[in-house]
Parts: C-alpha cells; sequence; structure tokens
C-alpha cells in the first residue's frame, strides 16, 4: 500500500490552507496543513503512549479500583 | 482592581450529603469557615458523569464532545485502548495561562501522561504507567517527588493495590481499617506538602491539586449508618484544606470542585443482560462457563474470608488480576450482536455498526432507528418492585457538541439514585429479566457510585458570600479561573463565567 494518497477538497478550503502557508512558517505546503488538522481530528493517529505492557498495567490497575469494563 | 491568584483544589467525588452533616457536626472547621464566607453550591456534572471525562471538562470548559475523553478506555474496535494526556483534544486552564506567562503549578490531574510541559512544575497523577517513567515537569522534579516519598495513587503502592481485597477487610478488623486510613490520609499529606514546597519557590499564579481517595473509599465503604473510613479521610482533608489555605496572600482565589457526586448503590443493573432479552446481544458459548467459575470463585472467596483467611493478600496478586480479566471479556458474539456495552467506565452503550466495528452488522440506514428503540425502551424501564425508573438514556448528541463526538459511545447511560450499571452477562437471564434486570448488591461489592451533583465551593479576595440555589457545571469552573486571572476566555469553551458570585468591583479586572 502506498504511503500517500490523493483526496479532492473544496478549491475554498484549499485556499484557506494556501493562506495559512502564507500567514506561518509551521508548514511548507497546503497538504501539511490539511494533514495537521486530521491528526487532531483522529487522536489514534499518533498515538503510542504507553508500550504494551503499561497498557496492560494500566488496564489491571484500573480494574483494581472497581472499574470493572 | 489587580488580577487574582487562582487555587483549585479537586476532590473526588465530593459528596455534599455526606460533608454538610459532618460540618452541621463541627468536625469540618475549615470547609465550614469556607462554607460561612464564601459560595457554595451544587456542581453538576457530565453526561455520564464519570471520572475522565469530567475531570478534563472542568479543567477545560469544554464538554467531552469538544475535549475528545469519554472514558479512560477507547474500544470502538473491541479493543480496549488506555487514553493519555495525547488523547485531549482542549486545552487546560494551566496551558492557557501559561501561554499568557502565567506561571503554574500542577500536581495530580487526571489522564496526565506524558506529563504537560507547563510554565512552572506538573506531577502527573492516574493513567500514569510507573514511578519509573517521566511523569513530571521538569523531568527532574522526579528525584524531589521520591525523597518526599510522593505516591501517584493508591493503586500503585505494593500491598494496597486492590480494592476487591481492601474490601474484604472492611469494617471487620479494626487494626487493618485504620490501616487503610493511614495510607490514605498519607497519600494526601504528601500532596499538599509537595504543594507547600513548590509555591515557596516560584511566584505562582495558578495551583491545581486533586485529592482521588475520597472516590476510592466511598466505592466501597459508603455506610449510611457507619462512614468511619470516609469520614476520617475527610477530617484530613478539612485539615490539609486550612494548610492550604494558608497560600492566601489577600489577593487570592480558592477554588473546590468535585468530578461528580456519590450515593449508595442497592442495586446493580446488568445493561447487556436487558439487550440480550431484546435479542440485540448474543453472548459468546464460553460466557456460560465462565460465569460459573466466577460464582464459584467468589463464594469460596467468602468463605475463605469469614474463616479468617487473609483473602485480601491473594486478591491483590498480579495472578488475580490475569485469572479474573480471563474471565471477564469478551463474553460477546460479535457476529450476531447488534448493540453492546464494553467497558463500565463509559456507561455507553454501542451500536455494532458495518464498516465501524470489525464485526459490525448493522447497516447505517439502520442506525438511527435502532438506536431510538433502545433508549426508548432503557428509559422506561422500572425496578419491578418499587415501580423507580432505573436509568436516563441519551444519544451522543443529545449530551455532546463538537468535533469528537463520533468518538463517544452511541448512546449514553446515567444510573438513577440507587443503582450501578454492570457490563456483566449473567447466566441466569430469564430469572433477571423477571427481576427487571437488576440484582442487590451484596458484601463486598461496591455499595456506592457516582451522581451527577457534586460539590462547589469558592471563596477569597472580591468572592461573594452565598449558598447558590442552582447548580453550576463543571465546565464553568475554567473560565472562571481564567476570568480572575485576568485571562480572555477562548469563546469555544462551554462554560460561563461565575460572574454571579464574583463582587462588581472584581468582575472588571
Amino acid at each position: 500500500m502506498p504511503d500517500q494518497i490523493q483526496v479532492a477538497v473544496p478549491i475554498d478550503l484549499y485556499k484557506a490552507a494556501e493562506e495559512i502557508v502564507m500567514q506561518t512558517e509551521n508548514y511548507k505546503t497546503p497538504s501539511e496543513v490539511i494533514c495537521h488538522i486530521l491528526k487532531e481530528f483522529v487522536p489514534e493517529h499518533n498515538q503510542r503512549v504507553y508500550s504494551a505492557d503499561e497498557q496492560n498495567e494500566l488496564k489491571e490497575r484500573l480494574r483494581s479500583l472497581g472499574y470493572l469494563g | 482592581m489587580k488580577t487574582k491568584r487562582v487555587v483549585f483544589i479537586g476532590i473526588d467525588g465530593a459528596a455534599m450529603e455526606l460533608i454538610e452533616p459532618w460540618m452541621a457536626q463541627g468536625l469540618l472547621p475549615n470547609f465550614s469557615s469556607v462554607a460561612r464566607a464564601g459560595v457554595t453550591a451544587r456542581l453538576r456534572s457530565v453526561i455520564p458523569p464519570m471520572t475522565a471525562p469530567s475531570w478534563i471538562s472542568i479543567t477545560t470548559g469544554k464538554n467531552p464532545g469538544k475535549h475528545g475523553i469519554f472514558d479512560f478506555y477507547r474500544t470502538a474496535d473491541y479493543q480496549k485502548r488506555v487514553v493519555s494526556s495525547k488523547d485531549i483534544r482542549a486545552q487546560h486552564i494551566w496551558q492557557l495561562a501559561g501561554e499568557a506567562s502565567k506561571k503554574v503549578i500542577v500536581v495530580n490531574p487526571p489522564v496526565s501522561f506524558p506529563p504537560d510541559e507547563v510554565n512552572g512544575f506538573f506531577v502527573g497523577g492516574m493513567l500514569t504507567p510507573s514511578y519509573e517513567s517521566d511523569y513530571t515537569y521538569p523531568k527532574s522534579l522526579k528525584n524531589e517527588l521520591k525523597e518526599l516519598g510522593y505516591s501517584i495513587g493508591v493503586e500503585l503502592d505494593p500491598g494496597m493495590r486492590s480494592n476487591y481485597a481492601r474490601s474484604f477487610v472492611m469494617n471487620k478488623n479494626p487494626k487493618q481499617r485504620q490501616k487503610l486510613i493511614d495510607v490514605f490520609n498519607g497519600i494526601a499529606e504528601r500532596r499538599v506538602a509537595l504543594i507547600e514546597q513548590l509555591s515557596s519557590r516560584l511566584a505562582w499564579d495558578f495551583i491545581y491539586v486533586m485529592f482521588e481517595g475520597t472516590d476510592r473509599l466511598q466505592h466501597y465503604y459508603w455506610d449510611k449508618d457507619d462512614c468511619y473510613v470516609i469520614r476520617e479521610h475527610y477530617r484530613k482533608l478539612d485539615e490539609l484544606l486550612g494548610r492550604l489555605m494558608k497560600l492566601q496572600d489577600g489577593n487570592t482565589v480558592f477554588l473546590v470542585g468535585s468530578d461528580h457526586g456519590f450515593g449508595s448503590v442497592d442495586y446493580k443493573f446488568f445493561v447487556n443482560n436487558f439487550l440480550a432479552h431484546h435479542g440485540l446481544l448474543v453472548a459468546a458459548k464460553q460466557a456460560e462457563h465462565k460465569n460459573i467459575f466466577l460464582k464459584l470463585g467468589k463464594t469460596l472467596l467468602n468463605l475463605f474470608a469469614k474463616a479468617g483467611f487473609p483473602v485480601q493478600r491473594l486478591l491483590a496478586t498480579r495472578f488475580a488480576f490475569r485469572l479474573y480479566k480471563s474471565l471477564y471479556l469478551p463474553f460477546i458474539d460479535w457476529q450476531n450482536t447488534k448493540a453492546y456495552m464494553f467497558t463500565e467506565t463509559s456507561r455507553g452503550i454501542w451500536i455494532n455498526l458495518k464498516n465501524r466495528q470489525p464485526q459490525g452488522i448493522v447497516d447505517k440506514n439502520e442506525y438511527r432507528q435502532l438506536r431510538d428503540s433502545i433508549i426508548k425502551k432503557l428509559n422506561g424501564l422500572t425496578n419491578p418492585r418499587t415501580g423507580e425508573k432505573i436509568v436516563s438514556a441519551y444519544s451522543r448528541e443529545e449530551v455532546y457538541k463538537g468535533l469528537h463526538t463520533h468518538n463517544a459511545p452511541d448512546i449514553l447511560l446515567v444510573s438513577h439514585e440507587g443503582y450501578s450499571i454492570e457490563p456483566i452477562i449473567r447466566v441466569n437471564a430469564v430469572e433477571l429479566a423477571a427481576a427487571g434486570f437488576i440484582e442487590k448488591t451484596s458484601v463486598g461489592e461496591r455499595n456506592a457510585d457516582h451522581t451527577m451533583e457534586g460539590l462547589f465551593m469558592m471563596w477569597g479576595v472580591g468572592i461573594k458570600n452565598a449558598k447558590a440555589d442552582k447548580a453550576v457545571h463543571v465546565t464553568d469552573i475554567a473560565p472562571t479561573a481564567l476570568t480572575l486571572m485576568g485571562l480572555d476566555v477562548p469563546k469555544d469553551m462551554d462554560g460561563r463565567v461565575l460572574t454571579d458570585f464574583i463582587l462588581e468591583e472584581a468582575h472588571r479586572l
């Protein structure tokens, strides 16, 4: 599977992203702006905070507090 | 008028029902003096009134649809992933204050790992993986905490890890009971000692500190006639409140808030049995065997406990956790299930939707009708013995507004006082259906649970003296704290500034 894929966005949104690129130094292209917004919208995208062991430990700990789920 | 410094003191699940009578009896002199000098109100939680979403709403001023935290877990794909601070999609008071160059001290917020890099000090709380992890900012602060004997929470203390274990010593052994109180009080005491140390080193503008022991104790030690264990912890908190009040410099406002209230539980409501009864959920075959094992295990433990065997030690072992986990979930035959509750901590029901869940079977065009019919059935459910309503059910769009609402469970439940909600599937389905899907709680189980209204207090320079008739909302705390510090309130915050409680001259900061 390729790393990237093309998607269509309305022109006015693309132009708004272009403006953000011009106004800030954080992004080089409108695609970067759109990717940043999507990452904000999809929290799972940047989630690898806990290791598998830590995940298990935290789940056990929550259970130990009486949270049965 | 100068802008204020703000101290926020969080007390997890602080219950007005307990505090008011103890204040009247003179057991909580500092809470009483605060009530006499400032504002006391009921604090309305988010729906459902759960720890993670509610605390995040307190410190962001936003509903869960905007901040994105609905549970300790994310579960949409039948897997449970513990959430972290990276999942929070809104800024906390301390981040906004820090951006405005205010100095902050933040100690023990839940869902706080990895820690925020604040303009001051930050000590992580619940969901910190271990003492070895970098749970402070700056990192070097961790070494000081070690010297202080700081505890992140009782669940990380060896020998005190299991609430089940603790519940077995409940009211039976005075020595054990006192030891338990000492542990909880010690944790709270060291937290205040840390605040005292840090506040003496930093010209702070905002302090956040949260005490979670109340919630842990209230779940298992709530007793209408004798709340000794809980009372002794509140008395300690009262003493610590007195110490924190010494931070007053003639220009400080204190806010006390709880994420939810508390009330006794007489019945457990088995939501997945309710769904199964209506043909919406099918239990996996192994559920039956597992339930028999669970029942047998519980009976044996009760017998051992009665015979004086130290059951609490056995229950605190890793082996016991693993065994329990393997017996508990999953019990669901996904390919034949249309709706289910997966975690108790979400108080939420998911529709098993095609193209969303891995084995979803509900078509998109069937979704709304199915969800509405489940909500209607749940809202009509009553206790056959008393006629009381058991739960209130809501669609997620009814209670949340925001970009992240789509990550919430499809239906959200609030149990009525006297009831808890259980995701476990019981095998005695016919009997349970006849009983309205509810069962009396038994000894050793949680005998209290969260309710919608907790405690709010506010006092200090420029604050009125009043007892509010109307409840305030958890999302009101962040905009109020920001205003007191002379900062702008972001337009997308859901809460309102509690101007009614602020004297006019102070309000015009």
